[in-house]
């Protein structure tokens, strides 16, 4: 079965994950929530990449971070994806770790030159450690950070040219991102390596509680929005048939209505196929 | 080369850590992050200590969360993981008159995620307990199921905790200051919680340090001589927290 449009797994799903007819549907876990010693979650994983193809991305691993990778983490990630075998392994343009502790989220970098070289060393790192090419997500913005020497789709070009890794494209982080920071999302899309893309995220987002749309937030609490459609209609003009994972981390909705809007996901690709098809002959 | 990005990165996690204004506030974005980190971390000890969090109160178990979050961030980014010295924290945290038992019913939050992410047991099958004869049981030991968790507390906290799982009202919670040991189990892939008297307690602790059935039998007989050793061995034996039992190993 070839991948198209997925659904981020959450386990209240599970008997209608491992039970949904679709075709293409492949589901992408987060690998931390899954670097247990064993029990129901593993079992349950364990289950469910027997049913469909799956996915790991990593938020973790801290590709960004100035002090180089956690070895110990790595080595669990080998694990998991040497248990797990998905047919994507990915994780972000962003950094965690600092001095020993652990920040939960996804930090922003300068993309500086020591940057570029510092997140190339880590993600070389992390591609001969686990023995295959992992795909890097582009992060959201909040802040104007400034100092770059790079605008994002040059650096994330640069670092796929240099560590043959591939991109995951987050549609919604660009729009979210472009609105925040002011820069168009069509141009940013237009600039990206296509030829680099092996996967991309579509998601919700809302704006801030109390800046308002000046300032949004990618909450994944939301369907996705009107315009994170038309983004992903244009992404998939130039990268082709790429898979594509509806993510949504709160607000769960039942799974016929993740199901529904992935499947709009699906006809995004269908269509593309067909034109692409039409191309060849 | 300049090396900015280190002194960059240790700023801003300062700044994210740092309950007070930063050189990155100045940008409304910048509590996105801060935000972010905190309720990820929040949102991980309320999932791991939700008898905790019943006893406190939704909002005081989030304020002493940020607390710990401040003084402890995560060590690594399995969040899972993340927690495991909250009831030592709480201990130093709290005024000793007030919730006495809350320390105690977080440490056995903490065992119940280890219960819950336990490796599973080996396929060792063991010998069988029906085959081995009375004399025997000097020479066979116990091998507990990797999920096992238990301890005795000095405090009534298992039931505490018990209460707080079977949706007990917080003023329900209190109970008469006495001892009292728990056990979890796993058997049937959802963590199980049993109270245990002094002599299971005992049984179980000389199990796991490897002595026989037997010898941990009469240890436990001589600490709690008006226990019946026969009924709590058979208690145990129910509760699924033994996996095996084998010869024991000859020490020269």
């Amino acid at each position: 079965m070839y991948p198209t449009a997925g659904i981020g797994f959450k386990p209240q799903h599970f008997e209608e994950a491992i039970a949904a007819p679709a075709a293409g549907l492949w589901f992408e876990v987060h690998a931390e929530n899954y670097m247990v010693p064993g029990g129901p979650r593993l079992a349950m994983l364990e289950a469910l990449r027997a049913e469909r193809p799956l996915s790991l991305h990593g938020v973790g691993l801290s590709l960004a971070g100035a002090g180089g990778l956690d070895a110990g983490h790595l080595a669990r990630l080998k694990r998991l994806v040497d248990r797990a075998q998905p047919f994507l392994v990915s994780e972000h343009l962003a950094w965690s770790r600092v001095e020993g502790f652990c920040l939960p989220d996804l930090l922003p970098i300068p993309r500086t030159r020591e940057a570029l070289e510092c997140a190339t060393r880590n993600i070389d790192q992390a591609q001969t450690a686990l023995g295959r090419k992992i795909l890097i997500e582009n992060p959201t913005h909040y802040i104007p950070l400034s100092g770059h020497d790079w605008d994002e789709p040059d650096f994330l070009a640069e670092i796929a040219r240099r560590t043959g890794c591939g991109l995951l494209i987050d549609v919604n982080n660009i729009w979210v991102s472009a609105n925040n920071l002011g820069f168009c999302p069509y141009d940013y899309i237009d600039a990206l390596p296509s030829w680099a893309i092996g996967e991309i995220h579509i998601a919700g987002h809302r704006p801030d509680p109390a800046h308002g749309p000046k300032l949004l937030i990618d909450s994944h609490d939301a369907p996705v929005a009107p315009p994170v459609w038309r983004l992903l209609d244009r992404l998939i003009e130039r990268a082709g048939l790429v898979p594509v994972l509806l993510e949504r981390d709160g607000n769960v909705p039942p799974f016929a209505e993740l199901m529904d809007e992935r499947d709009r996901a699906a006809a995004v690709l269908a269509i593309a196929r067909k034109k692409e098809l039409a191309h060849a002959t | 080369m300049r090396p900015e990005l280190a002194a960059f990165q240790q700023s801003f996690a300062a700044a994210i850590l740092s309950g007070t204004p930063s050189r990155f506030d100045r940008w409304p974005g910048f509590a996105v992050y801060r935000n972010t980190s905190m309720v990820a971390a929040i949102d991980s000890l309320a999932a791991s200590y939700s008898a905790t969090r019943a006893i406190l109160g939704d909002a005081d178990f989030r304020e002493l969360a940020r607390a710990y979050f401040r003084d402890n961030p995560p060590a690594t980014p399995v969040l899972a993981e993340y927690g495991a010295g909250f009831a030592d924290w709480l201990e130093q945290r709290l005024p000793t008159d007030r919730q006495p038992n809350v320390a105690d019913v977080a440490r056995i939050d903490r065992m119940q995620t280890e219960t819950h992410l336990a490796e599973e047991p080996d396929d060792a099958c063991g010998i069988d307990a029906a085959a081995i004869s009375e004399d025997a049981w000097m020479t066979v030991v116990a091998v507990l199921q990797p999920a096992a968790r238990f301890r005795w507390f000095a405090t009534p906290a298992p039931s505490v905790w018990l209460a707080s799982r079977n949706f007990a009202t917080p003023n329900e919670f209190a109970a008469a200051r006495t001892e009292e040991g728990i056990l979890l189990t796993r058997p049937r892939g959802a963590v199980e919680a049993l109270l245990i008297a002094r002599a299971e307690h005992q049984l179980l602790m000389r199990l796991q340090r490897g002595e026989s059935v037997g010898q941990a039998a009469i240890a436990a007989a001589c600490a709690c001589p008006r226990a019946d050793i026969g009924a709590s061995f058979k208690r145990l034996l129910e509760s699924h927290a033994i996996h095996h039992f084998q010869r024991k190993e000859h020490q020269p």
